[in-house]
């Protein structure tokens, strides 16, 4: 099959710092040199679903190549360190945007380069992406790309198959579960509860270095992604800062009571405090 | 700006999200509904009018190509806010109206004010609850609202002005089943006691359930024990991903005090940490802790508050 006949399902993903190495300080500025980079947790459940719905359509199994899951994602220079991490879980080829404007974007600007590197892949029936990323958690990465591509949305999905060119999912909704079918090209932001990541082995970790991989530019993007200037790059809001979140508690901590002691106290401040 | 919108399925929820627009003091808020059954839910949600405009019911997030190109119309004349209930749905078609919009978004809100020059500056959590974000954006934009964070208006409000949506058919809807909750709606609850990975045997979750009886708590569990070890449901998982709680009352059992689940529990009045680590991070997190076995130590504390 030749390879603008290949169907693609492309999975957007975001390298983002590890939240857990994040240090406030005692002035409550934020401390992140620390952080090492990963593939966003809710993230790996989405390149999880994506293969899994590839799979199920025999993807992977044949030499005749009519569907193919790729990665895709839009960061600093820094990005292109994620691919290996990111293809080691399944998908079969990478495809980066690399530059200065990630460092000022928005969800507007993220939004903006990953549709265009949607655009930019030939024949992509199904974008998967997760709900938010573990760092900003905004969701609206996947609402904003199907609004730019003008594509449906299915949000919040619990489980999905895709049968030819029709995907039936699950959502959870606060209050009920319900069943929709859209015919694609669609967009797709997934839950991460049904979608356990796969470990990948040493077998996935060697393969996925020598896996294709991208990096899409000008040429291919209709912008340059070092161009902070360029309108297509430029965030929708005007002062950012961070500061550490400090949480204002007692931390009246019992240690070396016995257990009958300790609880005793306790229980006696929450009688106080008016809260039992 | 003279006018601010608020639109959430949930008509509790948009009273709230009418009781935000009203403190930024302007000409007038009015509150979207997609069918006269929803316009008649928001019948004393305080908004200075109702805009009905008749879109798709079944799914109002797939109303927002159409809701998007109404309001493009409005915010041409007059640069305004759009503000919804951070539901499922309504992330779903705030975050698509802002990108058929092109503009400015910001979701689960904190706080937010009214800048000059015809901006909102809003702030909101990041890295799972350890950092927060002020930022600041031009009107027109659109910012979503968590339920219980802002205080609800009330008075009447009455259809002001009828429209139609072109509707949005590519999503069918082909069934829908209600999520039959058990035990007390933690959403409501006014005091809830923590499983974390702590507990070796799931039978012996029983120890915290004693404690809930007395007094009168539901349970609610770290991400591990829903997701990895499957003990308990999905909908008990608190946390970032998971259900955001503010009770009178939280104790924490066996649990490190991850932040992704500290964010899901830091608005509760009272926090008790129980972890046999001293230097496990939840303690920092607690206003009382006991700092041993918790096979120990959770009977003691049933013992004593009965």
């Amino acid at each position: 099959m030749s390879d603008t006949a290949m169907q693609r399902y492309v999975v957007c993903y975001k390298w983002v710092l590890d939240e857990a190495d994040i240090r406030v300080l005692d002035d409550l500025k934020v401390d992140m040199t620390r952080a090492k980079g990963k593939v966003s947790d809710f993230d790996r459940s989405a390149i999880e679903a994506a293969m899994r719905a590839a799979e199920a359509q025999g993807a992977g199994e044949s030499q005749d190549k009519a569907l193919e899951v790729h990665a895709l994602t839009f960061g600093d220079a820094e990005v292109t360190r994620s691919l290996k991490d990111a293809l080691s879980r399944g998908p079969a080829e990478g495809w980066t945007i690399a530059g200065e404007a990630a460092k000022t974007a928005d969800g507007r600007v993220s939004a903006q380069a990953l549709a265009a590197g949607i655009k930019a892949i030939p024949n992509v029936s199904c974008v998967f992406a997760a709900e938010g990323a573990s760092d900003t958690y905004a969701r609206q990465i996947p609402s904003r790309i199907a609004a730019i591509l003008d594509w449906p949305l299915i949000s919040s999905v619990l489980t999905l198959k895709i049968e030819g060119d029709e995907l039936i999912a699950t959502r959870k909704l606060e209050d009920c579960l319900q069943n929709v079918r859209v015919t694609l090209p669609a967009v797709v932001s997934v839950l991460p509860e049904d979608y356990e990541p796969r470990t990948p082995g040493l077998k996935a970790v060697m393969a996925a270095g020598r896996k294709p991989t991208h990096e899409l530019g000008s040429a291919e993007l209709g912008f340059d992604p070092n161009d902070v200037a360029s309108p297509m790059l430029s965030p929708k809001r005007l002062n950012v800062s961070q500061i550490g979140y400090a949480a204002a508690r007692k931390n009246i901590i019992h240690k070396g009571l016995s257990a009958d002691e300790a609880a005793q106290s306790v229980a006696s401040a929450l009688r106080k405090e008016g809260v039992v | 700006m003279d006018t601010a919108y608020v639109y959430s399925e949930k008509p509790v929820l948009a009273a709230q999200l009418v009781g935000l627009a009203k403190s930024f003091e302007v000409k007038e808020v009015l509150a979207i509904a997609f069918d006269d059954e929803s316009s008649a839910a928001l019948s004393n949600c305080g908004a200075d009018g109702i805009i009905e405009l008749s879109g798709d019911s079944a799914m109002p997030e797939n109303n927002a190509r159409s809701l998007a190109s109404w309001l493009s119309d409005a915010f041409a004349v007059d640069p305004g806010l759009l503000i919804v209930g951070a539901t499922s749905i309504g992330r779903d078609l705030s975050a698509r109206v802002a990108g058929y919009l092109d503009c400015g978004f910001s979701g689960d809100i904190i706080s937010a004010e009214l800048a000059e020059d015809d901006a909102i500056s809003t702030t909101r959590s990041e890295y799972g609850g350890a950092v927060v974000l002020a930022e600041t954006l031009p009107l027109p934009a659109v910012i979503t609202v968590p339920a219980g964070r802002f205080d609800a208006a009330s008075g009447a409000a009455s259809i002001i002005d009828k429209g139609t949506l072109e509707p949005d058919t590519r999503i069918e809807v082909t069934g829908t089943t209600p999520i039959v909750k058990e035990g007390i709606d933690l959403s409501r609850a006014k005091a809830i006691v923590g499983v974390g990975m702590g507990f070796s045997a799931r039978e012996d979750i029983a120890l915290a359930e004693d404690l809930a009886a007395v007094i009168d708590a539901g349970i609610g569990c770290t991400r591990g024990i829903a997701e990895e070890r499957h003990w308990l449901s999905t909908e008990q998982y608190l946390g970032l991903s998971g259900l955001t709680v503010a009770p009178d009352l939280y104790v924490a059992v066996g649990m490190s005090g991850q932040v992704q689940h500290l964010a899901g529990v830091r608005d509760s009045k009272v926090i008790v940490a129980i972890n046999k680590n001293e230097e496990a991070p939840i303690f920092k997190a607690a206003d009382y802790g006991i700092v041993g076995d918790l096979y120990e130590v959770l009977p003691a504390l049933t013992a004593a508050l009965k």
